[in-house]
C-alpha cells in the first residue's frame, strides 16, 4: 500500500480527509499549528453553560406539582438537551478547521468518561461537562483537566460522588451513611494510575475519605448570594482526620485534600505510563511499540503533565506517518469523516439514532472505562452492515451536487488493492451508488 | 460479475478458509453443546404482580386498588395464580409443562434503582460496581472452544454479553430489498481484508439465517418488534451449526403512569412479549426446542399498591418466566411471602423470598452441565452461598 503522510495527517491525526485538502498542507506542519489553546473550543454560542443548567434546574425541582410529572418533565428536557449538544458537536467535528485538537478534545472526553445510560441529570450536563472540562484544557495541563473533570457535577453525579458520606463526618455520625469509593477507584483507575498503577484496596478507600465533601453545591441549596453552585465543598460530609494515600500522609484539610491528592497522582510515573499508552493506542497501533510509549511518557514526565508538549510530542512518532499498521475508524468517526469527505455539514435525528445502533451513541459508554479504542471493539458484523446504511443514506443527502468520486478516492483514503476496487466501482449503475460504495468499502473504515 | 450472488460469495469465503479470529463465524463454528439457552431482560422493571397475578391471595384486591384484575380476564393456574390476559397465548404451553412461571425473586441488592439493578443483574455480581463483564459471557467463557458461541440480538450488546469472549451481534437492518447487489459487491471488497472479511462474512450469514432474502429484514417498530427480533433468534438458534446462547431486551416497561388492566398499555405489551414467545418457539424443530430454556428476566418488581396516577413505582420482588421444550413447568414457582401489609418488604414492595441466580444458576447448570465451581466463582463469582434451585429443567 502506498503511505502518504498527508492523508495520514488528514485522517490518523485528523478526522477524515475532504477533497482538495490534501494538495494544500504539509503534513507535520499542519498539525503543529492546530496545537494552540482555543483550537479545541467548540465555537457554537447556543448551548448552556453548565451554571445555566444547574440554576434551571434547581428552578425546576422548587415548583411545584406532582414528583411524577416533575421527574417525567425533567427525563424529556434531559434528552433534549443532549440531543442539541451532539448535534452540534457532530456539527461542529464535521466542519473544523482544526481536526487534530477536536480529536484531541474527543480522546480526553472519552478519557474522562461520563454516560447517560445512568443517571438522568449526566444527560443534562454531559455536552457542558466536555465543553468547559474538557476542552479548555486540551493543550493545558493534565492536573487542570483531572481537577476540572473532578469537579463538575456530571463527573460528581455520574460516580456517585455526591452520595459518599465519611462515616465519622457530621452526617455521617447523624444518620448512618456512609462512603461510597466508585469515583476514587475510578479517578485512580481510570483516570490516572491504570489498574496496575500500584495502588491498593486501602488506597481507594482513602482517596474515597479525602474526597468526601466533594458535591454538587446548587441542586440541593440552590444560588448561594444570588450564584448557582455547580460544585461545593459541605464539610458536614467530608471524614475528619488525616489519610494516607500511596503511602504518603496528608494531614486534615478539607477541601484542599482532595485538590493535593489529584495533583499528587497526576504526577505519578505510572499516570504518565498509562496515559502515553493510551495516547499512542488511539493515534499509532492498537498494540502500541514500547518506544512509542516510553518517548510520549518522557515527555509527559518531563514537562509535568503538559499537554501542549505531549500532543506535539505525538506528531514526532513516524511510525503513525509510515508504519503499516492501520487503526480503524470508530462509528463516530466513520460518521464524521464520510460527512468531511461529502461535504455534509448537518446531521438528523436519524443519525444519532444509527450512532446508537452501532453501540457509540455520544457520552453513553456502557461503563466508566469509556469507549473501546480497537479494531475488536467496533468491527462486529451488525455494525459493518449498518455503516453500509449509513453510507447509502448519507450520499442520498448530496443528490443533485456534483460530488466529485474521483476526487473522494484519491484524497481521503489510503486503497489497499486499487484495481479491485476501481472495477468494482466501475459496475455500480450511479454516481450515488459508487459513492456510496466508496464511504462502505473496507478502505474507507481504516485511517 | 453480478453472477457472484451473496450465497455463492459466502461460499468462496468458506473454502478459502479464513483465518476466524474476529467473530464466531457461526458456519464454520462445530458446536459441542447442543442445548440453547436465551436470556431476555425486560428493561424498566416489568411488574410481575400484572403478569403473573395473585388473585387467591386474600388480600389481593384491597393491596392492588384499582389495578386488581377482575377474576374471569385471568387464566388460572393454580389455586393462587393466574395469567395475565395478554399472556393468554402461552396456557397452552403451560398445560404442557413448557411453562413455568416464577414469583417472588429479586436480585441480591436493594436498590430501587434501574442502572444499579440492572447492571447488578447483568453483570451476576451482588454489588452495583463497575464489572467490565456479563455473566453471559462469562457462561460462553467457561463452556469454551467452539461451543462459546453467542449472540445479542436486536439491540446494543448488553452488559450480560459484555467480556473476553466475542459475541456476534444481529438487528433488523434498515437496508431494502434492491441492495443485495451493493452488498455482493461490497462483499467482494470486505472478502479481500484480512481483518473485517471475517465479520463481513458472518453479518452476512447472520441474516441469511435470520430470514429469507425476499422477506426482507427492514426493522419493525413499537410491539411488532417482539415478534421480528424472536422469531430471528429462533432461527439462529435452530440452525445445526448456529449460535447456542442468545440474549434479546425489550424496554418500555418502565409503568410509572396509566398502565391499564385487560388491553392496556403493559397487558399488550405482555401480549407482545406472549406473541414473541411463540414466534420463537416456530423456528425451531421438535428436537431443538426439547434442548432449549428460555428466561424472561427483569430488574425489580414493582409496588404493591397503585400509585397515584395509575400505575406503579419502583419495587423489589418480581416475577420471571421459563419457556422452552426442556422446562419443567405447568407449576408456578414460587414460596409466597403473601399480599397483606405486615408480609411487605418496607411496607410497600413484594418481599423476594429467592436470588435471581439461584434461579439462572439452576437453568445453566442443568442446561450446560455447569459445575458449582464454575457457577459459583466464574459465572457468579462470590456466589458460594447462593445454592441453584433444581429441578428446573428435564
Amino acid at each position: 500500500m502506498q503511505i502518504d503522510p498527508r492523508l495520514r495527517a488528514l485522517n490518523r491525526f485528523g478526522l477524515g480527509a475532504r477533497p482538495g485538502e490534501l494538495g494544500q498542507i504539509d503534513p507535520k506542519g499542519w498539525l503543529r499549528a492546530q496545537v494552540q489553546p482555543t483550537a479545541a473550543i467548540n465555537p457554537d454560542k447556543s448551548l448552556l453553560t453548565t451554571e445555566a443548567m444547574i440554576d434551571a434546574l434547581a428552578a425546576a425541582r422548587n415548583t411545584g406539582g406532582m414528583a411524577q410529572d416533575r421527574r417525567q418533565a425533567m427525563r424529556k428536557q434531559g434528552r433534549e438537551m443532549a440531543g442539541r449538544e451532539v448535534l452540534s458537536a457532530l456539527r461542529h467535528a464535521a466542519t473544523t478547521q482544526t481536526p487534530f485538537a477536536e480529536r484531541l478534545a474527543r480522546f480526553w472526553s472519552n478519557h474522562f468518561a461520563i454516560s447517560m445510560q445512568g443517571e438522568p441529570l449526566v444527560s443534562h450536563l454531559a455536552g457542558a461537562y466536555e465543553r468547559e472540562a474538557i476542552r479548555p484544557h486540551v493543550f493545558g495541563r493534565f492536573e487542570d483537566m483531572t481537577l476540572a473533570s473532578a469537579m463538575h457535577p456530571a463527573m460528581l453525579i455520574y460516580l456517585d460522588q455526591t452520595r459518599s458520606i465519611g462515616p465519622n463526618s457530621r452526617a455521617g455520625r447523624k444518620n448512618g451513611r456512609g462512603l461510597n469509593e466508585n469515583y476514587a477507584r475510578e479517578l485512580l483507575e481510570l483516570h490516572t494510575l491504570g489498574v496496575d498503577g500500584g495502588y491498593t484496596q486501602d488506597d481507594v478507600r482513602q482517596l474515597a475519605l479525602m474526597l468526601t465533601g466533594w458535591t454538587v453545591g446548587g441542586l440541593a441549596r440552590g444560588r448561594n448570594g444570588g450564584e448557582p453552585l455547580p460544585f461545593s465543598f459541605a464539610d458536614r460530609l467530608h471524614e475528619p482526620g488525616a489519610k494516607i494515600l500511596l503511602q504518603r500522609r496528608f494531614d486534615a484539610a478539607g477541601e484542599q485534600e482532595g485538590r493535593r491528592a489529584i495533583a499528587m497522582l497526576c504526577r505519578h510515573p505510572s499516570t504518565a505510563r498509562f496515559i502515553a499508552t493510551k495516547l499512542v493506542r488511539h493515534f499509532v497501533a492498537d498494540r502500541p511499540q514500547q518506544a512509542d510509549v516510553d518517548a510520549i511518557a518522557h515527555v509527559f514526565q518531563r514537562t509535568g503533565g503538559d499537554l501542549r508538549a505531549v500532543s506535539l510530542a505525538l506528531l514526532e512518532r513516524d511510525s503513525a506517518f509510515y508504519g503499516t499498521e492501520r487503526k480503524f475508524r470508530t462509528p463516530q468517526d466513520f460518521i464524521i469523516a464520510a460527512a468531511r469527505a461529502l461535504r455534509v455539514n448537518d446531521f438528523d435525528r436519524a443519525t444519532l439514532r444509527a450512532l446508537q445502533s452501532m453501540r457509540h451513541a455520544f457520552w453513553s459508554p456502557p461503563s466508566p472505562a469509556g469507549y473501546g479504542d480497537t479494531v475488536q471493539g467496533w468491527a462486529d458484523p451488525d455494525s459493518l452492515l449498518r455503516r453500509a446504511d449509513l453510507a447509502k443514506a448519507l450520499t442520498r443527502r448530496t443528490r443533485g451536487r456534483n460530488t466529485d468520486i474521483g476526487a473522494i478516492l484519491a484524497e481521503t483514503m489510503e486503497v489497499a488493492n486499487p484495481s479491485a476496487l476501481v472495477q468494482i466501482l466501475d459496475q455500480q449503475p450511479d454516481r450515488n451508488t459508487q459513492l456510496a460504495l466508496l464511504l462502505a468499502s473496507p478502505d474507507f473504515q481504516w485511517r | 460479475m453480478r453472477a457472484l450472488n451473496r450465497r455463492s460469495f459466502l461460499g468462496a469465503a468458506c473454502a478459502g478458509g479464513l483465518a476466524t479470529t474476529f467473530a464466531p463465524s457461526l458456519s464454520f463454528a462445530r458446536a459441542s453443546t447442543d442445548r440453547r439457552f436465551v436470556f431476555v431482560l425486560l428493561r424498566g422493571a416489568m411488574d410481575g404482580l400484572h403478569a403473573i397475578v395473585p388473585a387467591g391471595d386474600p388480600h389481593y384486591r384491597a393491596a392492588r386498588g384499582s389495578l386488581a384484575y377482575a377474576a374471569n380476564d385471568l387464566t388460572r393456574l393454580d389455586g393462587m395464580f393466574g395469567l395475565a390476559p395478554g399472556l393468554s397465548p402461552l396456557a397452552a404451553s403451560y398445560r404442557s409443562g413448557e411453562l413455568l412461571p416464577v414469583q417472588g425473586l429479586a436480585i441480591p441488592y436493594r436498590t430501587r434503582s434501574h442502572f444499579d439493578a440492572q447492571s447488578i443483574l447483568e453483570t451476576g455480581l451482588d454489588k452495583p460496581v463497575g464489572a467490565a463483564s456479563g455473566w453471559l459471557n462469562r457462561t460462553l467463557e467457561v463452556l469454551g472452544g467452539a461451543s462459546s458461541q453467542g449472540i445479542a440480538v436486536g439491540g446494543p450488546l448488553p452488559l450480560s454479553m459484555q467480556g473476553r469472549v466475542p459475541v456476534a451481534t444481529w438487528a433488523p437492518s434498515a437496508l431494502r430489498s434492491g441492495n443485495e447487489a451493493f452488498i455482493d459487491d461490497l462483499s467482494q471488497l470486505y472478502n479481500l481484508d484480512p481483518v473485517l472479511a471475517d465479520p463481513f462474512t458472518a453479518a452476512l450469514t447472520l441474516q441469511e439465517q435470520a430470514m429469507d432474502m425476499d422477506a426482507g429484514g427492514t426493522s419493525k417498530r413499537g410491539l411488532a418488534q417482539f415478534e421480528q427480533l424472536f422469531a430471528a433468534t429462533g432461527r439462529f438458534l435452530n440452525a445445526a451449526d448456529g449460535a447456542r446462547i442468545a440474549s434479546l431486551e425489550f424496554s418500555g416497561w418502565d409503568t410509572h403512569v396509566g398502565q391499564g388492566l385487560a388491553n392496556g398499555t403493559l397487558d399488550r405489551r405482555l401480549n407482545a412479549l406472549a406473541t414473541g414467545l411463540l414466534a420463537l418457539k416456530s423456528q425451531f424443530s421438535a428436537d431443538a426446542w426439547s434442548k432449549t430454556v428460555v428466561v424472561v428476566a427483569t430488574e425489580f418488581g414493582r409496588t404493591v399498591a397503585t400509585n397515584g396516577s395509575g400505575g406503579t413505582d419502583h419495587g423489589t420482588g418480581g416475577a420471571a418466566l421459563l419457556y422452552g421444550g426442556a422446562v419443567r413447568g405447568g407449576r408456578v414457582l414460587a414460596d409466597w411471602p403473601g399480599l397483606a401489609s405486615h408480609q411487605l418488604f418496607e411496607q410497600r414492595d413484594l418481599r423476594p423470598t429467592f436470588d435471581t441466580r439461584q434461579l439462572l444458576k439452576g437453568v445453566l447448570a442443568a442446561q450446560f452441565d455447569l459445575r458449582a465451581a464454575e457457577l459459583d466463582r466464574l459465572v457468579f463469582p462470590d456466589s458460594q452461598g447462593v445454592p441453584a434451585l433444581a429441578g428446573l429443567v428435564r
